[in-house]
């Protein structure tokens, strides 16, 4: 087929809107909003159903046509961008409707390309929230591409990423035949759990990167909203202490939404900010949210942490940060982004945590950052670097953004990049299980894991992607 | 590769963008934002057609990977420069503290009337754009009418307040020529208040507000020059429009391209505020309706003028006033903005469709707005639906008030 009739059966798929091999189209599909760059797409297409999406892959199959998956673009590791040329990108934001919300079934089903923020704010103005309200990004990022990343984010403490919270999907194989999964396999059931069919055959497409298929409908489990929501927040005149607070405020992570950890530096450098003089000499802080259907409940839970808090020698603040950022369900990208060199560690706590290496992670990392401090100091003295540090037994993740001026300069951009490999093997070797994976952590990861796993997954692959035009290159296969 | 000195400018702007999307589809309830671009909404929906990947496209073509064309010049024109974009922008609302914001601050409407400039310097602005920029220059109007008609719609016989001019009424292109209700209205508001001003007949020229718009920068600074020369030479203090593209030109575009401009820059609704508040002006017919108002862009987002024209609905007697849901610095664009309208006609009237059908949804008879391209491209958004929905401007209901 040439690119001509490609061209011609794309559009006999979708109509012309919807397909584009111009290069001025394809040029904006290089990156995702990370320093990784790819290649431009042969053919970019914006399907509007899931049969238009397993109309493409049949072309793209009979074509041997590497297909890219697309959602908000908001990762930043390289999982969204071609890692090859002649490749069909599949933009899936124009799936981005509300499909049902069954408060009978306690779920929600959307369109797998709508983003966080619209379906949170349908969702609330009928009295609802999901679990996991949403990553940082959450204002593009879309909802099937953070199950494809196995996104986490706020109500993590308590409800876990999103992957807890889905409870089926539908997907088109990559071969094109359109499947659900979950109790709504079941033609007679209602969308409210993931079992009763054998094995989970969910979990499979969760974290998968689309390259086992393209999510096309999401199905996740909600809440009422929030009666009662009490924040806190306490400082410690020892990192250590706030260290242990921290673990053990994890053990009863059910009682809050979120509990979040601020290091020495963290705090330093918040002390240094208008407005909070009194953090100075602070060297730890501990702080969340606890939702609850009612005020006494939510207290309640409240005098559980003051209790552990007060044992570790925690003084009670003003929650003034905690109420910002549960106020502030998505992070402006920029708190990301623009956090300063000296900006420190913070970490956000999720369910089943185990904090007991903790310490030792963050000993560890700063050394990592002495060793490397020329490049550190060089690359990302003004902003751009950000290091968050997710715990799920144990999540971690460094995230590196150059500042433009580094940006524009290719050297410093390959510096930042090997700066940046150093750094996540680091985390690697200390535990860490990264969730926004891509290129640039799974190229890592992968060398470390073991080969009968990768074999398994390349047969998994296989199986359900003969041709392997999903998302080729990711996972090292 | 082609020199693009204008878009160079503003490189560090370009490399700010980290890509994040918010300019595609946002959803904040607490901004009145559902939904970012109007372009995104109306066409094909690839990243060019929104900010990431205009500025993806600038960083390519400042790098050299992508050479400007004809069709790249049409992706950066389907832009109306509403700003809704540059307004909710996850990056652009705060940068951090070491670094000059001003520097990296992204203003992306700058950034694309830069792209534009080069392009026009590069022989590739549009036809359509190019055809009202050679009217300008022959007849002072980007429509093709006669300047000698600039005042044909000045009602006979009409009496002006005894007195030196207060003011200057900056009537402008659309308001002379095509919208002519408006110019009437605002004269006869004038009059009623007892206001003496001035027009400036023949030296009012197109404010250049079209030509700054779709990056035709010479003819521009010629016209501006000459309007702002015509204003300084006739000592008056004030210029007052009643159109929203005059007065982000005047206030704003006028201000950077000659620094201070020795007078003040005013919208009719703020000075109709005033003389109400000053007794000049009573309002003595009482409407009924059920009323919203759209924030134009040039007024709104751009020169952050929000609630004088909601402060005069609110003293307007018999008008129910209903906000729409995107509203203030989330107002969905009429569609009509940065050589829309003229270039991409059809498109522009399908986007004002949006607004009618969100005027209609909040149960308002009436859809209010303070800028004649506006309610030009409504009343076609109008005629295409068959709306019954009533289009005026809000100059209009304040003449029938009084």
């Amino acid at each position: 087929m040439t690119k001509a009739s490609l061209e011609a059966a794309l559009n006999e798929i979708l109509t012309e809107r919807y397909v584009s091999n111009d290069p001025n189209v394809a040029i904006a599909y290089v990156r995702d909003t990370g320093i990784f760059e790819g290649f431009p797409p042969e053919e970019v297409v914006r399907p509007g159903s899931a049969e238009e999406v397993s109309e493409i892959l049949k072309v793209a199959n009979a074509e041997r046509k590497p297909v890219v998956i697309r959602g908000g673009g908001s990762t930043y590791t390289g999982s969204c961008v071609p890692l090859m040329e002649g490749t069909i990108l599949m933009d899936l934001t124009r799936l981005d409707d509300v499909v049902e919300i069954d408060e009978g079934a306690r779920s929600i089903t959307v369109q797998a390309g709508i983003n966080w923020g619209k379906m949170m704010t349908i969702l609330r103005q009928r009295g609802y929230t999901p679990g996991m309200t949403g990553p940082g990004s959450g204002w593009t990022a879309t909802v099937g591409g953070s199950a494809s990343v196995a996104s986490t984010g706020g109500g993590r403490a308590k409800f876990g990423g999103i992957c807890d919270q889905i409870l089926g999907l539908q997907v088109v194989l990559p071969t094109g035949e359109i499947i659900r999964t979950g109790s709504r396999v079941n033609p007679y059931a209602k969308a409210f759990c993931r079992y009763g069919l054998g094995p989970d055959m969910t979990g499979l497409f969760l974290g998968d990167h689309g390259i086992f298929g393209v999510k096309t409908e999401v199905t996740m489990r909600i809440h009422p909203l929030a009666k009662s929501v009490v924040h806190f927040e306490y400082a410690f005149r020892s990192e250590e202490k706030a260290i242990e607070t921290f673990a053990e405020l994890g053990k009863v992570n059910e009682l809050a939404t979120s509990i979040n950890f601020y290091d020495a530096d963290y705090v330093s450098y918040s002390a240094r900010r208008p407005g909070y003089a009194h953090l100075s000499g602070v060297e730890g802080e501990v702080l969340g949210t606890i939702t609850a259907q009612s005020e006494k409940l939510a207290l309640a839970q409240k005098e559980v942490f003051d209790e552990i808090a007060r044992k570790h020698g925690g003084e009670e603040l003003e929650p003034k940060r905690a109420k910002h950022a549960y106020e502030n369900t998505f992070f402006p990208y920029n708190t990301y982004f623009w956090m300063r060199r000296d900006s420190g560690i913070y970490l956000c706590l999720a369910n089943q945590n185990s904090a007991d290496s903790l310490p030792r992670v963050i000993r560890g990392y700063r050394d990592f950052l002495k060793a490397h401090r020329d490049v550190v100091d060089k690359y990302f003295e003004y902003q751009g670097i950000t290091v968050q540090t997710y715990m799920r037994h144990i999540t971690m993740s460094a995230r590196r953004y150059l500042p433009w001026k580094f940006d524009m300069d290719p050297e410093a951009r390959r510096i930042a990049m090997d700066f940046w490999t150093k750094e996540i093997d680091f985390f690697i070797r200390n535990g860490a299980v990264h969730y926004w994976i891509g290129k640039i952590v799974g190229d890592r990861l992968y060398i470390l894991v073991s080969k009968e796993y990768h074999e398994f997954l390349k047969r998994v692959k296989r199986a359900l992607d003969p041709n392997g035009i999903l998302n080729p290159g990711l996972f090292l296969l | 590769m082609a020199k693009l000195k204008n878009l160079e400018k503003y490189k560090e702007m370009v490399y700010t963008c980290l890509r994040c999307g918010s300019c595609r589809d946002l959803w904040d309830p607490k901004e009145n934002v559902y939904g970012t671009c109007p372009i995104r909404e109306h066409t094909g929906g690839f990243d060019v057609y929104f900010m990431r990947g205009k500025l993806m496209l600038a960083r390519k073509a400042l790098e050299g990977v992508i050479e400007p064309s004809e069709d790249m010049a049409k992706y950066i024109y389907l832009c109306s420069t509403c700003g809704n974009c540059e307004a909710h922008c996850r990056i652009s609302q705060t940068s951090p503290g070491k670094v000059d914001r001003e520097k990296t601050k992204l203003d992306q409407i700058k950034v694309i009337e830069a792209f534009r400039a080069d392009l026009v310097d590069l022989g590739l602005a549009l036809p359509r754009h190019k055809a009202f920029a050679d009217s300008i220059s022959k007849n002072h109007n980007p429509y093709g009418e006669p300047h000698d008609a600039r005042l044909a719609w000045m009602p006979e016989g009409f009496e002006m307040p005894e007195g030196d001019p207060e003011i200057i009424y900056f009537v402008g292109c659309t308001s002379a020529y095509r919208r002519t209700e408006l110019a009437k209205a605002t004269v006869d508001v004038l009059r009623k208040a007892g206001v003496p001003f001035k027009i400036m007949h023949p030296d009012e020229w197109c404010c250049g507000s079209p030509l700054l718009r779709t990056g035709q920068r010479g003819l521009a600074e010629e016209v501006a020059g000459h309007n702002l020369d015509a204003i300084r030479r006739s000592g008056i203090g004030t210029v007052v429009t009643s159109c929203a593209g005059c007065y982000r030109t005047l206030k704003l575009d006028y201000k950077d391209l000659f620094g201070d401009l020795g007078f003040e820059v005013k919208h009719i609704s703020e000075v109709v505020n005033d003389l109400i508040g000053e007794g000049r002006l009573k309002l003595k017919r009482p409407l009924a309706m059920k009323a919203t108002y759209h924030d134009p862009c040039h007024l709104g987002r751009h020169c952050d003028y929000y609630d004088p024209p909601r402060e005069l609905i609110a003293k307007l007697k018999g008008v129910e006033f209903v906000e729409m849901p995107r509203t203030r610095s989330g107002a969905w664009c009429c569609g009509s903005g940065g050589g829309m309208k003229s270039a991409f006609g059809e498109l522009a009237i399908e986007i004002a469709t949006d607004r009618l059908k969100e005027a209609k949804e909040v149960g308002a008879e009436y859809l209010l707005s303070c800028c004649p391209f506006c309610k030009h491209n409504f009343l076609d958004a109008k005629r295409a639906m068959g709306s019954d929905l009533e289009i005026y401007d809000l100059i209009e209901l304040v003449s029938q008030a009084t």
